[in-house]
């Protein structure tokens, strides 16, 4: 029997899933906070006391993220990119059916990525967002703040616009700006918020072109479960996007694979050895 | 000798901005630079089997006292040292004059903030730099400088000459848009001419054919030599990384040339036991990168330095402050005066792959017999930010790599140090989707 964990610590939240004998058993997800060793730690260890086991269990630990290297236990790192894409190939044969996943976005905290897959689930291309946040979670946590409204409220308010504002701003700073002009002039909240989605989801896509997007797009991260996003995003793309059970773990998840596969060639190394 | 001078700088309106530093900033400035260019070497040093030769360079760079003792001889004994940007102004016709080129350096943070007081804000970081070093001398050796000549190759590179102008006697050197014509080459080999006759009114002594001559077959040897240490990479066995090339090549913007190529010389030898040694310094099995895109400009090694702790190493390049730089060598048959203009035009004109001629398919030629004889794994295109023409070349490039599936990555950054996290991710990320296609 093998007990090993994928350990992802984001901007916003580390996430751990733990597989055993390469079966997904415990996930969890906590904030990372200002330490994100910490984060990790608790994590961790809370989800492996979902399956009644302890530190000294786990045979492998593979970390990734935006903190990997943060943290202080672990055998490797792999970058979320390539965790990303693991895990995606992984849920999408499991809950798509075996259906070829052949582009993935993910909008995290602070990243907002596309990869692109061949028919064997490998990277060819990938792209990522510049140094600014605007396109990422982070942009709708600030504008939030500047709107008074709880982020709950946001896809509820999303969803019932019937007249999105167009928002011109890329910069997060700049478009906080915008929208404190659009309260001012009295335009109501949910065509702001929508507006707002709107941009996100019309960033996003060029992203996800410039990488040369192509179904069946996968959509996780964060971000993936914003339903309003999820709407905007199919109608740039003009097609669905298939969000997983799951969509924050994802990576988590990649990573988790890739250690149960290191071990696997690490006990058959052992084995040639003797 | 033609009596016409020609200036393009009559600055009847003066310049009158100024960077406002004091002597202590200025001192904290040149301390920075050799810092940085400390921690870069201490990097560069982690390595095993990295050869002893390097060691010459590395002193070359962080005391330059002899080079300056001799340049100061030189001078007092009526010579002039010129200055240059690019890799386009004729190096043989300067030495045939009884001068000296420096290439200068525009790789250095801190110089950016400084010379952002008389700059417009959105222009690349090497033409900023570029100024920033020229203003607060942080090298010792510019402040040497008679004449700057400066290449109009990309919009920066004019508009700094007029703003230089104002400080230091600036020559430009007229370039062609397109290459590919014949009134292109006529006006090219026109301003290859009129640099001759500049250099001539300096000095005040015609440049004489035979003395050209020495000098274009001088620089023969040069390219012979730099392209002996490039073909070192060829094979399986890596012996010296991207980072010491890069670091070697730029050495030579300001060094004795004499000097360095016996240096050079040494450190082939050395590399060429190393192979039959087998003392390599990475694994075969190291993905192999060919970088592509804006220069990367000591201390500015950042992107190099990310790549090669990740686990990949670079084999080629195609830069202007590297690879391409004394890549490619006058072709001569007959040795009249006509004929030795005509080909240092031609040397200077038709094999650059700077991006700011009007089409880029002979850097696409360059790039693809590049991989094909490096035998590379990935290409990596580093945008310096707002550096248009790289740009603008990067969306046709990448489509045709896409068709042809190889692997390729954009690299957008500035001289700071503050993405460098973001970078990491993107570049293990490559260096792992290149390791899964093996």
């Amino acid at each position: 029997m093998s007990i090993v964990a994928g350990v992802d610590i984001g901007s916003t939240t580390a996430k751990v899933v733990i597989l055993k004998d390469g079966n997904p058993v415990a996930s969890s997800i906590t904030y990372t906070g200002a330490d994100c060793s910490a984060a990790a730690e608790s994590v961790l260890n809370e989800a492996l006391q979902k399956i009644g086991a302890d530190r000294k269990d786990l045979d492998y630990t593979v970390s990734t993220g935006y903190g990997r290297r943060a943290i202080n236990f672990g055998d490797e790192t792999i970058t979320e990119i390539s965790a990303n894409a693991k895990g995606a190939v992984f849920v999408g044969n499991e809950e798509k059916g075996g259906e070829k996943i052949r582009s993935i976005i993910d909008i995290g905290g602070q990243d907002t990525k596309a990869i692109i897959l061949d028919d064997s689930g490998r990277i060819t291309s990938f792209a990522m967002n510049d140094k600014c946040a605007a396109g990422t979670g982070r942009f709708l946590d600030v504008i939030a703040r500047a709107l008074q409204e709880p982020m709950e409220n946001f896809v509820a308010l999303a969803l019932s616009s019937e007249n999105p504002v167009t928002i011109n701003s890329t910069c997060t700073v700049f478009a906080e700006s915008e929208v404190i002009s659009l309260i001012a002039k009295k335009v109501p909240k949910k065509d702001i918020i929508a507006g707002l989605h709107k941009s996100i989801a019309r960033r996003v896509t060029e992203l996800a072109k410039t990488a040369g997007i192509k179904p069946v797009v996968f959509f996780d991260g964060g971000g993936a479960k914003n339903t309003a996003l999820k709407q905007w995003i199919e109608k740039e793309l003009g097609y669905e996007v298939y969000v997983p059970k799951h969509p924050q773990t994802i990576v988590a998840l990649g990573a988790s694979i890739f250690a149960y596969e290191k071990l696997q060639k690490k006990n058959q190394n052992n084995k040639n050895f003797k | 000798m033609s009596e016409k001078k020609e200036p393009v700088f009559e600055n009847r309106y003066p310049f009158e901005a100024k960077i406002q530093v004091n002597e202590e900033k200025i001192r904290e400035i040149r301390e920075n630079y050799i810092k940085i260019s400390k921690i870069n070497l201490e990097k560069m040093r982690r390595g095993k089997n990295r050869a002893a030769n390097m060691a010459y360079f590395e002193n070359a760079l962080l005391d330059k006292t002899e080079r300056i003792k001799e340049l100061k001889e030189f001078k007092a004994k009526g010579g002039k040292v010129i200055g240059i940007f690019c890799v386009h102004v004729p190096e043989e016709l300067i030495y045939a004059a009884g001068c000296v080129p420096i290439r200068m350096s525009c790789g250095f943070y801190d110089t950016i903030a400084p010379a952002e007081e008389i700059l417009p804000k959105n222009i690349c970081p090497l033409i900023k730099s570029s100024i920033g070093f020229n203003f607060l001398k942080v090298n010792p050796l510019f402040e040497l400088c008679d004449i700057i000549i400066i290449p109009t190759s990309c919009d920066g590179k004019k508009k700094m000459a007029e703003i230089l102008s104002n400080y230091q006697e600036v020559w430009t050197l007229e370039m062609p848009n397109d290459r590919d014509n014949e009134v292109s080459r006529e006006f090219w080999v026109k301003q290859v001419r009129l640099l001759k006759e500049r250099l001539e009114n300096l000095t005040g002594s015609k440049i004489e054919k035979k003395v050209l001559k020495k000098y274009i077959l001088k620089l023969h040897e040069r390219t012979a030599l730099v392209r002996e240490l490039f073909d070192l990479r060829v094979g399986q066995k890596i012996v010296v990384d991207g980072r010491d090339v890069y670091f070697v090549l730029q050495t030579a913007f300001f060094d004795n040339p004499i000097r360095w190529m016996e240096k050079v010389r040494l450190l082939i030898n050395e590399l060429k036991k190393n192979i039959q040694n087998n003392k390599v310094i990475v694994k075969e099995s190291t993905p192999r990168i060919i970088m592509t895109g804006s220069p990367l400009i000591w201390p500015n090694m950042k992107l190099l330095h990310i790549i090669e702790e990740s686990g990949a190493v670079v084999v080629a390049d195609d830069s202007c402050a590297c690879g391409q730089y004394f890549y490619n060598p006058a072709e001569l048959e007959e040795w009249s005066m006509k004929s030795m203009l005509e080909a240092l035009s031609d040397k200077y004109l038709l094999p650059v792959v700077c991006p700011v001629f009007a089409h880029c398919d002979d850097r696409i030629d360059r790039l693809l017999e590049l991989i094909e004889k490096y035998k590379a794994d990935g290409v990596i295109y580093h945008i310096l930010r707002l550096c248009q023409v790289f740009d603008f070349e990067y969306i046709k490039i990448s489509k045709l790599f896409e068709k042809k599936s190889i692997p390729l990555i954009k690299i957008e950054t500035e001289y700071s140090e503050e993405d460098a996290g973001q970078i990491k991710t993107r570049i293990e990320a490559f260096i792992e989707m290149l390791e899964a296609r093996r």
